[in-house]
This record gives C-alpha cells, sequence and structure tokens, in this order.
C-alpha cells in the first residue's frame, strides 16, 4: 500500500471515528477547553451526546451551561426533567432573552419522557433538547430519536448516571468524574465515543456557591447548635 | 344575486325587483345588507333593526340565512364559469365576484369577455356592472364610476396605479380606525395614500396599514380561480364497523386534513377553526372545536392539535363517523421562515406540540421557573403553567448572578452550581456523632458513610403562616455517592432535601 493511500485511508478513518460532521456548527458549551475537544466547536447538531456522570459531579451545572448559551445566542431549548428534581430557582434566569425560548416539561411518569423529547424534536423547534433522568432507551426508540435529531438538525442531550449508558449508535458520549482540584480542575471530562478520546479538565464549582441560611432566627423548637460543631469534624475523626 | 322568491312573495310591490323595493337582511340584532331602494330611505349597513324601522317604517326585514345566498352565489358562479375558467365569489361580499381574463385574446379579447358578463349578470341585476383591469381592486374600484353603468369599463394595461389614484380612499379595504386617520390627516384619494413613505405607514400602522398601502399602489394578491360549487370545507368518512377506540379516527382525521388543507392553501387561506363531529354508534352525534393559536394551512400542527383533543376524549360508545369541517378560515399569514437564521422557529409547530403536551401530560407539565417570597429552599422557587407564567425576573438580574457578562454578551466560566431538590424532603435516619454531627445516613435503604459534613446553618421562618418552620441544615459529602448533599433536621427528625450537581 502506498504512502499516499495509506494517508486516504487515516483520514477516512478519522471522519469515521469524528462521526459524520453536520453543516451546523456545534452548540458552544460556555468551556472553551470542552469545546476545543468537541466537534464542531461544542456540542454537535444533528446527533446524540451522552453526557455521564454520577449525582454530583456537575452535569446539570455543565447542560445549564449550555442552555443558557444556547438561549443567548437567541435559539430555543427544551429540557425534559424526569425525575421532576431541578431547583426553579436555578432556572429562573437562565433565559436571558426573555423570549419563552426555554421549555422545561415535567412529565409525571419518567417512562412518557423518551415521548416528550420525540415530540419536541419533531417541531424542529429546539436547538437543543435535553432528556434528563430518563430511563436507559431502548434501541427502537434511541434510533427514532437519532432520526428525528438528525431531520431537525438539533441536539439531543442525554443526561445520566455513568452506570447507564445506552448503546446508541452515532452518538457522543461524554463522561465526567470528580478530580482532585489541585491537578487543574474540579471535573475531568473524557469523550469515551463519538470523537477523538480525549481528556479535559473542566473547573466546576459544585455545592458551594449557595447561602442556604439567608435569614436566621431563634426558634424554641430547635436547639441552636450553630458554632457547636463546625465543618470536618467526621473527617478529622476519621483520620485519628 | 337573486334572492329566493319565497320570503319576497308576501312583501309590498312584489313585481318590481327585489333591488327597487325597501328591503333589507338582518344578523342578529344589525342590518347587514341593503337593497338600493332601502339605501335611498336612509337605511345602512351596521343599523339597529329599530334604527332601520325608523327611518323606514315599510322595509321588510329578513334573515341573513348563509345557506340561501351561499346557493344562489353558487348558481351564478355556475352561470359565469360558461364565459371564463376562474370564477371566485368574493369573500364575505356576496354579489361580487373575481373573475380571470387572462387568455381571451384569440377569441374576442377582454372586451367580448366583459360583453358576455354582462350580459349574464343583468339575467341577475338589470343594473349589474362590470370592470376589466389588471389588480382586483382597481377592477372593483372601476366598477363605481358612472360608466360601468352603462357599459363594461376597461383599465388599459399598466394603468391600474393612474386610475386608483383618483378614486375615493374609502374604495381601498382597510380598517375602520385606520381609514379615519387617514382622512383625519387629510387625505381623500388613494393617490394621496399611496403617495405616503411605506416605511412611515408601516412604522404608524403596523402590517395592516402597510397591506391597505400596497393596495392602494394596485398591488393586490387576490386572483380568480376556479370556482367550486360542493362545499371543500366538510368532509365525512364513515367507519366500516364502529370503533371503541379514537385510533382509527385518527388516520381518517390525517387523510380529510390532507385534502382540506390543500383546498385552502390553492385559496390562499388557513384553517382558523376545525370542527370535529364524532357520530356515536347509539345515533348521537358530539362535536368538539379546535381552535389553533394562530391560522394555520399546514397539516402536521394542524393534525398535531386534532390529536391533542382527541386525546382527553372520553368515548362513552363506539364512534361510527366522523366529519371534519373548517368551521372557520383567515387568510394566510405572510410570516416567512429564514433558512439562514438558525434560530427561526415555526410557532405554530411549537405551539401545536405545547397543546399535545399539555393533553397528555396535564397542564401543569410544561412550565417556566418563578421565584417565590420564601425562605425554605422547597418553596422559594416554583414552577408554573408556560401559559399562565409572567415573566418573574427583569432582564436586568441577569447581569448580577455571574451567569452572563455585563452587557448579557457572554457567559461566565464560573456559574453557580446546581441544586436538586427532591419534590417532598424524603426522610432519613441519621447516625451522628456526640457533638450532633452526621456520620451516617440511611436512605432507601441504603446505609451511605457521610465522610464531610458543614453545619449546622439554622433556617427558621414563617411562623405567621400556618406551616412555620425551624431547620438545621447540613451539607455532606459522600465518597461513596460522590454526592454534595443537602440535610436537614427539623422538629420531625432528620430529611434529605437534594443534592448539588
Amino acid at each position: 500500500m502506498s504512502l499516499a493511500a495509506l494517508q486516504d485511508l487515516r483520514q477516512q478513518l478519522a471522519a469515521v471515528v469524528a462521526g459524520t460532521p453536520s453543516a451546523t456548527p456545534g452548540l458552544p458549551t460556555g468551556l472553551s477547553a470542552l469545546d476545543a475537544v468537541l466537534p464542531g466547536g461544542g456540542l454537535p447538531r444533528g446527533r446524540i451526546t451522552e453526557l455521564l456522570a454520577p449525582a454530583g459531579v456537575g452535569k446539570t451545572t455543565l447542560a445549564r451551561m449550555l442552555a443558557a448559551t444556547t438561549l443567548l445566542s437567541g435559539q430555543a431549548v427544551a429540557w425534559v426533567d424526569a425525575t421532576r428534581t431541578l431547583d426553579p430557582r436555578d432556572w429562573v434566569t437562565v433565559d436571558p432573552t426573555g423570549s419563552d425560548a426555554l421549555w422545561v416539561v415535567r412529565p409525571g411518569e419518567a417512562s412518557r419522557a423518551p415521548w416528550c423529547a420525540d415530540l419536541l424534536l419533531r417541531t424542529g423547534s429546539f436547538a437543543l433538547v435535553v432528556l434528563d433522568g430518563a430511563p436507559v432507551l431502548p434501541r427502537a426508540v434511541a434510533v427514532r430519536l437519532s432520526q428525528l435529531t438528525r431531520d431537525a438538525d438539533a441536539s439531543l442531550l442525554l443526561l445520566g448516571e455513568g452506570s447507564r449508558a445506552s448503546e446508541i449508535g452515532g452518538a457522543l458520549r461524554l463522561v465526567l468524574k470528580r478530580r482532585d482540584p489541585r491537578t487543574g480542575g474540579s471535573v475531568l471530562a473524557t469523550v469515551e465515543k463519538g470523537g477523538p478520546h480525549q481528556h479535559v479538565p473542566l473547573q466546576l464549582e459544585v455545592g458551594h456557591g449557595r447561602d442556604i441560611a439567608r435569614r436566621v432566627c431563634a426558634h424554641p423548637e430547635v436547639p441552636d447548635r450553630r458554632g457547636a460543631a463546625r465543618t470536618g469534624t467526621a473527617r478529622r475523626r476519621a483520620q485519628r | 344575486m337573486q334572492l329566493a322568491q319565497g320570503p319576497l312573495a308576501d312583501v309590498p310591490n312584489a313585481n318590481a325587483h327585489w333591488d327597487a323595493r325597501t328591503i333589507a337582511l338582518f344578523e342578529s340584532t344589525r342590518i347587514r345588507a341593503v337593497t338600493a331602494a332601502a339605501t335611498q330611505s336612509g337605511v345602512r349597513v351596521a343599523m339597529t333593526v329599530a334604527q332601520a324601522r325608523s327611518k323606514c317604517a315599510t322595509i321588510t326585514l329578513l334573515p341573513w340565512d348563509t345557506a340561501v345566498i351561499a346557493r344562489e352565489v353558487a348558481r351564478a358562479s355556475a352561470a359565469f364559469l360558461s364565459a371564463s375558467p376562474q370564477v371566485s365569489p368574493v369573500r364575505d361580499a356576496p354579489g361580487t365576484w373575481w373573475i380571470g381574463a387572462d387568455g381571451f385574446e384569440s377569441i374576442g379579447g377582454e372586451r367580448a369577455l366583459a360583453t358576455a358578463l354582462l350580459a349574464l349578470a343583468r339575467v341577475w341585476h338589470p343594473r349589474a356592472r362590470v370592470a376589466i383591469a389588471d389588480s382586483c381592486i382597481t377592477a372593483h374600484a372601476a366598477t363605481w364610476s358612472a360608466r360601468a353603468a352603462t357599459e363594461p369599463l376597461h383599465i388599459t394595461h399598466g394603468g391600474d396605479r393612474d386610475y386608483l389614484a383618483r378614486v375615493p380612499i374609502a374604495l381601498v379595504p382597510m380598517d375602520v380606525d385606520l381609514r379615519e386617520a387617514l382622512v383625519a390627516l387629510g387625505l381623500r384619494t388613494v393617490g394621496a395614500f399611496a403617495a405616503l413613505d411605506p416605511l412611515e405607514v408601516e412604522r404608524r400602522w403596523g402590517s395592516d396599514g402597510l397591506t391597505a398601502w400596497r393596495l392602494a399602489c394596485a398591488d393586490d394578491p387576490r386572483r380568480a380561480s376556479l370556482a367550486r360549487t360542493d362545499d371543500p370545507r366538510t368532509i365525512v368518512h364513515e367507519l366500516s364497523t364502529s370503533s371503541p377506540t379514537l385510533e382509527p379516527v385518527l388516520f381518517l382525521l390525517r387523510a380529510s386534513l390532507d385534502r382540506l388543507v390543500r383546498h385552502l392553501a390553492a385559496d390562499g387561506l388557513a384553517a382558523a377553526a376545525l370542527t370535529i363531529t364524532l357520530t356515536l354508534d347509539d345515533g348521537r352525534t358530539v362535536t368538539r372545536e379546535v381552535r389553533p393559536a394562530r391560522p394555520i394551512a399546514r397539516v402536521v400542527p394542524l393534525f398535531e392539535r386534532c390529536r391533542a383533543t382527541l386525546d382527553t376524549w372520553t368515548l362513552d360508545a363506539p364512534v361510527a363517523a366522523v366529519e371534519l369541517r373548517v368551521s372557520e378560515t383567515a387568510h394566510s399569514a405572510a410570516e416567512q421562515g429564514d433558512l439562514l437564521a438558525s434560530a427561526w422557529r415555526d410557532p405554530a409547530a411549537a405551539e401545536a406540540a405545547l397543546a399535545r403536551l399539555r393533553a397528555t401530560l396535564g397542564a401543569g407539565s410544561v412550565v417556566r421557573p418563578v421565584t417565590r417570597d420564601s425562605h425554605a429552599p422547597e418553596r422559594a422557587g416554583g414552577w408554573v403553567d408556560v401559559e399562565q407564567a409572567a415573566r418573574a425576573v427583569p432582564m436586568d438580574a441577569l447581569n448580577s448572578n455571574g451567569m452572563h457578562g455585563a452587557n448579557g454578551a457572554t457567559a461566565s466560566a464560573r456559574p453557580f452550581p446546581a441544586a436538586r431538590l427532591l419534590e417532598t424532603p424524603e426522610q432519613i435516619a441519621i447516625t451522628t456523632d456526640r457533638h450532633g454531627t452526621p456520620m451516617q445516613m440511611h436512605w432507601r435503604g441504603r446505609r451511605i458513610l457521610l465522610q464531610r459534613a458543614d453545619g449546622p446553618e439554622r433556617l427558621s421562618g414563617e411562623w405567621w403562616h400556618a406551616a412555620p418552620f425551624a431547620r438545621d441544615y447540613w451539607r455532606c459529602e459522600s465518597d461513596e455517592l460522590g454526592q454534595d448533599l443537602l440535610l436537614y433536621r427539623d422538629a420531625g427528625g432528620w430529611r434529605l432535601q437534594g443534592w448539588y450537581d
């Protein structure tokens, strides 16, 4: 085999690994380091993307950033909250255009979530549809959603736990893992499937940005123990 | 147009032509149409019946009968079809037709057509008028000239705008308020209106003003088309066997919509309302109306709306037949998608999806976030139905939370974390050390070791309501779950409220 033929074969292979590039640029995630490794400079259009991470790593925060960036560009976003656990306070300010371009769908049963995504994709009105916490998609449903995503040139983002990845052909799989912040980022994002295999350290703050106690009041029913037990006592005890 | 002879047989002077008798047609309590003789007596359209009687005590008042008028219009249209293949009765103006005059060069030209039409029309009315022009509005205006009363009037090709320039502005169809505004500005002729700057017209009176301005410039999109004597707005299907479910009805509705929408689109119309009538096995009929948020002339969004209606329809007997009728039409909107604007979305498709989601999942399934005046996390925000939601947060608030830049142009790299809140905080069992710090948690049958616990943070309030609360909040980390958990303890014990993700 000649060198040129080998080069050609490598290019073809790279194109297959990277997936079929959409004519539309990807949706920027708002994190330039992550955008740099994603095909199309962001979440790819016309494809399904799986964002997998255990709870607490920051996948909701990342997906919300993506939604905010998409809304900022004037495109519509639909979020199917199958677990019905989104905190509305986090979402009040996410739609910067004020044009009602953010729809949050909260089905009563998680099993209806894929149907919601199907319906939303069929409208062709949404650049980003997030399927959050739905059960693992059966193959037939995944194929149909994949087809609809391609037809609508939209991005379908599946949020799930790491152990529940579905085998969707042509999908991009992004896995988030928590890491030590001292090594240059609180979260390590890995493109596992559907693109060049790469690791990207990301800085996502999870769990330390909001004050719970906005009002302090002495109340006789529960003894006020502020200051009596403070940060890290359990850990120190474990170290001893 | 010729009215039915039955009701007129008893009116005074019954041998005279109906237009020479004082007759008015009324709908509800208002006059809708009057004859020439009634006009001379001072009776006008839109008067009340009492006002009409006060103007002319001998006036004959007949109810507006849509079916009779439609039948007579169809008969007249059929007669005109012998002269031209393109005959369109004018919507909402019975007695006026647009008739195509193209392609008559080899068979006598437009003048021969006009003469033939006049002969046909005068069978129906002795003072019928015919005018030929490039645009419908010019032809209509020309029929009001004195010359048209004696012979067909022919406006030369390309001369529409010049002809219209001299005619009164009242001959341009437009909103009453707009007409009054133009008259108040001193504009009396169509030419004066057409001379206005279109940008200025649009700025002052919007798209309606611009549409009227285009008409004043003889830019009229209305065209004659083939007349139909049947009713293309209703399709009835009978099921071969009665069905206890609505599944077969859906298939029939889709097919009916395909045909109806094709007819509508050919006429430049859109469906503003549909009526679905089901005939049940026991002979009863039930009817539901489907009214999209705006007139649509596309099958898919209309079908989604129909399906949303059927989803909520509980049958108490098998269905034997289904009738789909376009009960209300409107001119197709001029809204146009932009291939190059990726943000453009089809409002009709989105509305249809919204209706379907609401019909299937119930109201409150498509929601928008709002903030509420409470300190308890589960009550400090809420989801409200998308149709009832008001924008709770002003736009300038967007720039103060770190999510967006000062000019709203870029998203910050350090967003605040997203929380997940259980709809109802779940009771958990906690093992604490002697200082009261949580060490272990039992939740949903699992024992979870807590490596780190921050707290307590006291939150209490709403003692002025029926359900006051006092909680000590703890943020706990578990290496096992990898989660940053939000727990609290109140008088009822320990509860898990949510976690950050």
